[in-house]
This record gives structure tokens, C-alpha cells and sequence, in this order.
């Protein structure tokens, strides 16, 4: 089965409860007044994303572009079935990875390797899978002995190159990586480009959230352009990002398109 | 995923909840060489002091009481831990369940089963103490197996039911603790039940001392009634039930409750 993202006309929105609104009292309380306490019970919604819809076959390389709080990261929540739209349809048909934060399920105080694990697993790794991962993960660091030393004895380098390998230890059909498993400065920067570019080749369906122009370009044969949670522009990354760019009045981004 | 698949995962993927459980228990052994045996111990104790005093209060014959009361404790705090582990089973992991979907009935499993490994610490050291006191076990203790297993499913389900609803209202985990306080006292655990008490609905309306019963009684070398059992069973599947039900209203719900 091929993989396959499909949103159609979906809008999520995040309620903000107030503190009071948290407690079982003050809800109890509205059910038995029948009536609205304040403003909707203290709850206010952020309109997080707004009659969103795309289509993504295998092949597709998806970036996501636009400022902070322009709905990037809830984007990759939803395609990663965290976030469930209100309204409107989302269909993920494949295998999803998603990659958005760093180093969830390391446990400090675990050695490198006993570390490997558990971060597969919450990513729903198979026991083949951690196996692999568990051969090959300590040649890749290149962390000699250390890979039998506790993580939180790791200088940041070491920390970063392990979570990197575990991260991109897994096969998906669609990955859903934030920038940061990207864009980080490893120091061993070579061997990470060729990991990373051979997991990115192996993935059917591919979508990057990102601040960062050249990287989109980089990986990306479209782009998703967001502003306030809603679709500015959707298309050919060089055109999206030449528009982009042009809107932001930004000295570096101009600097980046005179070059580019 | 669907609400099958969410129950599914319990058993497709045990995998990880097994191995968040066991890095649960590892942490308490860090560097310690009795690591989660010091509760054991501190619950060891506590059976002891308060147990030569309160066989003392109620004139009960020590030997007698101190197992009665030793076992009851290894089966209360089994249930006690779990229903307040239960209200943070989802709280606890709000960082992974931003960033990655799994599955509540996963993380009320590692409730469960790390419970479980506690149970088997503090069976330890209250089973030195029964023998110590010349009340050894018989075959018929190994009933204690069969209610044993019914709290698992019984912490599975609590934590399904629990864990969603104290991620939204975070002052129900301070309800439950008050409510378990209560019932620390009004379950048999430091007092015997007697035939002469004028109103035994105080206990036996209490699910908790029928599902207490279900281990202990064994334990003291009486088989469980019949109404234990079905009491504790009917309790299990009614949770069952609520488990089901609250999944299946929360489970969308919870990311936006972190």
C-alpha cells in the first residue's frame, strides 16, 4: 500500500483553560447552573489551523514554512495523529515516524546503549528493529567505550550524535521531522548528511516544519507556506520561497535570495 | 488507531510498557544497594510497630494480628499505590504524549506491572516475617495468585479511567487521595471484622475489601467467599466498562488537555 496524506478543509483549534476552568468544581457548578460562567467557562480557543487541506503522494517532499506561531508544529501534530482536527478530514494512510521532538524516552541516568531501546519503542519499533538499531547505533556514534557509560556523562556533542542515530534509526513511509533533526550542528556533520539523506531517500512521503529557507530547499520538491494558521501558498518550493521571502522584509532572507 | 487498537497495544506492544516499567523499578536501584526494597522495608516496619500496638488496643493475639495485618497491608498497597498512580498515569507523560501518539491503556499497563514487581519486594519481606511468626503459608495460599490476578486488570483499567480525566481536571488526583485515606480506615486492614458488629454494611459495601479479601484471606489460610469474588470480579468489569467509555470520549481529547 502506498502512502498517502490527504486533509481536507481541516481546522483544529486549541482551547486555553484558564486555571479555574481546570477544576472539577467550577465545571460541576456550570452543569448545575445550566448557564456559562464568564467567558465560556474561562476557555479560550487559538485558532491554531484554518480550513487546511492538501494532498501528498509517495515522492513528495513537503516543506512547512512561516514565522513561529503560524500553526507549523500543530501541522506536524496532526499529520502525526496527535492533534485531531475539530473540523474537516485528515487521512494518513502508511506508516507514520514522527520526529518532532529530541531525545524523548533517553533516560539520563541508562547507559548509551541501554538507551536505545526505549526511544524505538515508543516509536512503535519492532524487536527486529531495536536489534538493528542496537548493532549498528554504537558504530555509527563512534562512541568507543563511553556507549557502556550512563548518557548523563555524555559531553553535548556525544548526547546529540546519539539521539540523532536513534532518531534516524527507523524506517517509515512518511516522516515528520521538525528542523531540528536537520539543522543541528553536529560534528560530525558528513556522516549525519549521509544517514540522514539516505533515510530521507528511503521515505516515501517526507514533510520538514522550518524557519530555515535552505534547508527546505534542500530537501524539499514542494512548499507549504503558513501564516496564522492559515495556507498562504502551496507549490513549487523555489517559487513558494521566493514569495516568501519577498514578503518578509528580512535582511538575511534577502541576502539568502540575491545569492540564491 | 482506533479505541481496539488503543486496547490492542497492551498486548501487540508490551514490549514498551514492560520496559518502562523495568526502567522504572532500575531508577529506584540507582546506586542503591536495597533500592526499592528500602520500601519494603519501611513497610516491614511500619506492620510491626503499628501491629504490636494495635494487637495491644484491640486484644487481639500478636501472632494472629501481625499476619492479619502484614498481609493486609501488602495487599493495600498494591491497590492504594496503583489508584494514585492511576490519576498520573497520563500527567506523567505529557512531554511523550505531545510528541508521540501511544496509547493510555500502554501507560496504565506500566502502572500495573510495576506495581506488580513492587508487590513481589514487599511479599519478600512481609512472607520472612509470617514465617518468622509461625504462620506458614499452606497450598491453599496460592489462591492469593488467582485474586492477584485479577489487580492487574483491575490497575489497567483504573489508570484508563483515571489517567484522562485527572489530565483535564487536575484537582481530581487530591479527591482520589482524600477518598483513599478514607478508605485505608474503613476497610479491614487495621481492624478485625466480627461477627458482632451491628452493621457489617460498613465493610462489605466497600469493593476495596472484597478485592483486598481475594489475596489476603488465602494468605491466612481461608478461602475467599463467594460474595468476594463476585464482588471483585463484578468491579473489575465495571471498570472494564468505564475504561472503554473514557477512551472512547478522551481519546482525542487528551493532547489538548497537556
Amino acid at each position: 500500500m502506498a502512502a498517502k496524506i490527504k486533509l481536507d478543509n481541516a481546522s483544529f483549534k486549541y482551547p486555553i483553560y484558564a486555571l479555574a476552568s481546570r477544576s472539577l468544581k467550577v465545571s460541576m457548578f456550570r452543569q448545575a447552573t445550566g448557564g456559562s460562567i464568564g467567558d465560556k467557562g474561562g476557555v479560550v480557543y487559538v485558532q491554531a489551523l484554518s480550513n487546511i487541506s492538501f494532498e501528498l503522494s509517495p515522492g513528495d517532499r513537503l516543506g512547512i514554512i512561516g514565522r513561529n506561531g503560524s500553526g507549523k508544529s500543530t501541522m506536524l501534530r496532526v499529520l502525526a495523529g496527535l492533534a485531531h482536527p475539530q473540523s474537516g478530514t485528515v487521512t494518513v494512510e502508511g506508516r507514520v515516524v514522527p520526529l518532532i521532538e529530541k531525545a524523548l524516552g533517553i533516560n539520563p541516568e541508562l547507559s548509551g546503549y541501554a538507551n536505545i531501546e526505549l526511544p524505538l519503542r515508543l516509536l512503535g519499533a519492532t524487536r527486529a528493529e531495536v536489534k538493528k538499531a542496537q548493532q549498528e547505533i554504537p558504530e555509527f556514534c563512534g562512541l568507543g567505550r563511553f556507549i557502556h557509560l550512563p548518557f548523563r556523562t555524555y559531553s553535548d556533542g556525544m548526547k546529540t550524535r546519539l539521539a540523532f542515530a536513534i532518531s534516524t534509526a527507523l524506517q517509515a513511509d512518511i516522516l515528520v521531522l521538525d528542523e531540528w533533526l536537520a539543522a543541528g550542528d553536529l560534528e560530525f556533520q558528513e556522516r549525519a548528511e549521509v544517514r540522514l539523506t539516505k533515510l530521507l531517500d528511503d521515505t516515501e512521503i517526507v514533510v520538514l516544519a522550518s524557519h530555515a529557507p535552505q534547508l527546505i530547499e534542500y530537501v524539499c520538491n514542494k512548499t507549504l507556506w503558513m501564516h496564522g494558521g492559515e495556507m498562504v501558498m502551496l507549490g513549487p518550493t523555489r517559487e513558494v520561497l521566493e514569495a516568501y521571502q519577498r514578503s518578509t522584509h528580512n535582511p538575511i532572507s534577502l541576502a539568502y535570495a540575491a545569492t540564491g | 488507531m482506533s479505541l481496539a487498537a488503543d486496547y490492542g497495544a497492551v498486548f501487540t506492544r508490551w514490549n514498551t510498557w514492560a520496559l518502562m516499567a523495568n526502567q522504572d523499578i532500575s531508577m529506584r536501584y540507582r546506586r542503591s544497594f536495597l533500592g526499592p526494597f528500602w520500601l519494603s522495608i519501611a513497610l516491614g516496619s511500619l506492620v510491626l510497630g503499628i501491629g504490636l500496638l494495635f494487637a495491644e488496643v484491640q486484644r487481639q493475639p500478636f501472632r494472629d494480628f501481625l499476619t492479619f495485618f502484614g498481609c493486609g497491608m501488602l495487599a493495600w498497597t498494591y491497590l492504594q499505590t496503583v489508584t494514585s498512580e492511576a490519576c498520573s498515569c497520563v500527567i506523567d507523560n505529557e512531554d511523550n504524549l505531545r510528541n508521540l501518539p501511544l496509547p493510555v491503556p500502554l501507560l496504565s499497563a506500566r502502572v500495573a506491572y510495576r506495581n506488580l514487581v513492587m508487590f513481589a519486594h514487599n511479599a519478600v519481606i512481609i512472607g520472612v516475617m509470617i514465617a518468622l511468626l509461625g504462620k506458614p503459608l499452606t497450598l491453599l495460599s496460592l489462591w492469593s495468585l488467582v485474586g492477584l490476578a485479577l489487580y492487574l486488570p483491575f490497575a489497567l483499567f483504573l489508570g484508563a479511567v483515571l489517567g484522562p480525566i485527572c489530565a483535564r481536571f487536575r484537582d481530581v488526583p487530591q479527591v482520589i487521595a482524600t477518598i483513599m485515606q478514607l478508605m485505608f480506615f474503613l476497610t479491614p486492614i487495621l481492624w478485625v471484622p466480627h461477627e458482632a458488629m451491628s452493621r457489617p454494611i460498613i465493610y462489605e459495601a466497600n469493593p476495596f475489601y472484597h478485592l483486598l479479601e481475594v489475596v489476603r484471606a488465602p494468605m491466612l489460610g481461608q478461602m475467599p467467599t463467594d460474595m468476594n469474588w463476585i464482588v471483585s470480579v463484578s468491579t473489575v468489569a465495571i471498570l472494564g466498562v468505564l475504561a472503554v467509555i473514557v477512551t472512547a470520549l478522551t481519546r482525542k481529547q487528551i493532547f489538548l488537555w497537556l
